[in-house]
């Protein structure tokens, strides 16, 4: 067991060398960046045209995304976000931890969103805060290490989804979530993704269906954008 | 591995998780070890009866078997399972899920012209005064492909420690 411990050593050694990891927050914004590609996926398979922005207007250069949650209008760095545009529909945007204002009138965040630009844009001319009725799609993102998510959070993931838009509002994680899987699984059963990681395909197609639905609803309950004269 | 070898290479891990900086992680582990297991048990259920005999003598009686739900702590071997579980999801599982996502961005900076498939993530509060030692970069291409190839490595002896505590648990 010596002689295992120590390649063991060395392999924990080497892996953390190429990772460059610092912290769990690290895994985190990893795995809101690759759902953020799932519903970017979901929307181009659904035939929409996709590209960057960040929060002056200007075309993204690069990505910037928070970590933290912030207003949707903060300028203080050159926050990204994806525009997708369905012909003839209203374009739409999609944010990374921002926050919104739920039904109680007191702001959430979420860890990713969708939400129409015309919305969106009237939020940054005058500092506003997005509503929980403006919201297409929220997302709340979970990279786990431990083999369980603590209940906390499924009672936490319960109110926000009170709070914002019960059907479109996600629950997303790396692992099976245990006790906590449980509650969700009793109260908002078609609202939970657990195990969605690039490994399990099976479980990322059925996360990029679901994303899918929500672009494909919005397309048919949408009416087309009127022409001007 | 009895309990003393499963407590032994526990703590050894928990040593070089230390050793290499990985606190954060070591946290998350205690803290679920801490938190206990919870398992449902069949256990007599009691009710309480009414004498015939003794007017209004009440005693408590063994009933049917019921469920109750109990906390317990992990043992040996499931602590050990727990940490080598979260190995596997901090430094491995990542690989992939950092590939994905490192893809992802590569394709959509090839698909927009001007757009640079670097990402960084701003981790400053609000209030923050200065922010640069507070952004971080996700990992390019080439170092998420020598974080899979190291990953795979680890993969190989974090199988062969489970091979090990099953060998012996089967002998």
């Amino acid at each position: 067991m010596s002689a295992l411990l120590d390649e063991l050593k060395d392999a924990l050694g080497a892996t953390i060398t190429a990772m460059s990891l610092t912290d769990a927050s690290s895994l985190s914004d990893q795995y809101e960046a690759y759902i953020f590609g799932l519903i970017i996926g979901a929307a181009e398979r659904q035939g929409a045209s996709v590209w960057y922005e960040d929060v002056n207007g200007n075309r993204a250069t690069y990505f910037c995304f928070r970590t933290s949650p912030g207003y949707i209008y903060s300028r203080r760095l050159p926050y990204t976000h994806a525009v997708i545009e369905f012909e003839g529909k209203p374009t739409l945007e999609v944010h990374m931890g921002v926050r919104f204002l739920g039904k109680s009138g007191v702001a959430h965040e979420c860890d990713l969103s969708v939400l129409p630009r015309s919305v969106a844009q009237q939020c940054r001319d005058v500092c506003a805060i997005p509503r929980h009725d403006d919201l297409l799609m929220a997302i709340e993102c979970k990279y786990y290490v431990e083999s369980r998510i603590s209940l906390f959070l499924a009672r936490a993931f319960l109110g926000l989804q009170t709070e914002l838009r019960k059907r479109e509002t996600f629950f997303v994680s790396n692992i099976e979530t245990g006790n906590a899987g449980k509650v969700l699984a009793r109260h908002a059963s078609d609202s939970r993704y657990e195990g969605i990681v690039p490994d399990d395909e099976n479980q990322m197609l059925l996360m990029r269906a679901a994303f899918e639905r929500v672009f494909d609803n919005f397309k048919v309950s949408y009416r087309n954008l009127e022409i001007e004269p | 591995m009895d309990e003393h070898d499963l407590q032994e290479t526990y703590r050894d891990i928990m040593g070089i998780l230390e050793h290499s900086g990985l606190d954060w992680l070591i946290a998350e582990v205690n803290q679920h070890v801490a938190m206990e297991k919870i398992v449902e048990e069949k256990h007599p259920g009691y009710k309480e009866v009414l004498s015939e005999t003794q007017d209004n003598v009440r005693t408590i009686k063994r009933g049917r078997l019921s469920s109750v739900t109990i906390a317990q702590p992990y043992n040996a071997r499931e602590r050990l399972e727990l940490l080598l579980s979260a190995i596997e999801q901090a430094l491995i599982q990542s690989a992939s899920v950092s590939r994905a996502a490192a893809d992802f961005f590569v394709e959509q900076s090839q698909k927009n012209p001007n757009l640079s498939p670097t990402v960084i993530f701003d981790a400053s509060q609000p209030g923050d005064i200065e922010t640069d030692d507070r952004e971080r970069t996700m990992p390019s291409r080439d170092n998420v492909e020598a974080h899979q190839a190291a990953a795979e490595t680890l993969q190989g002896i974090i199988d062969r420690v489970r091979r090990e505590m099953r060998d012996v648990r089967a002998s």
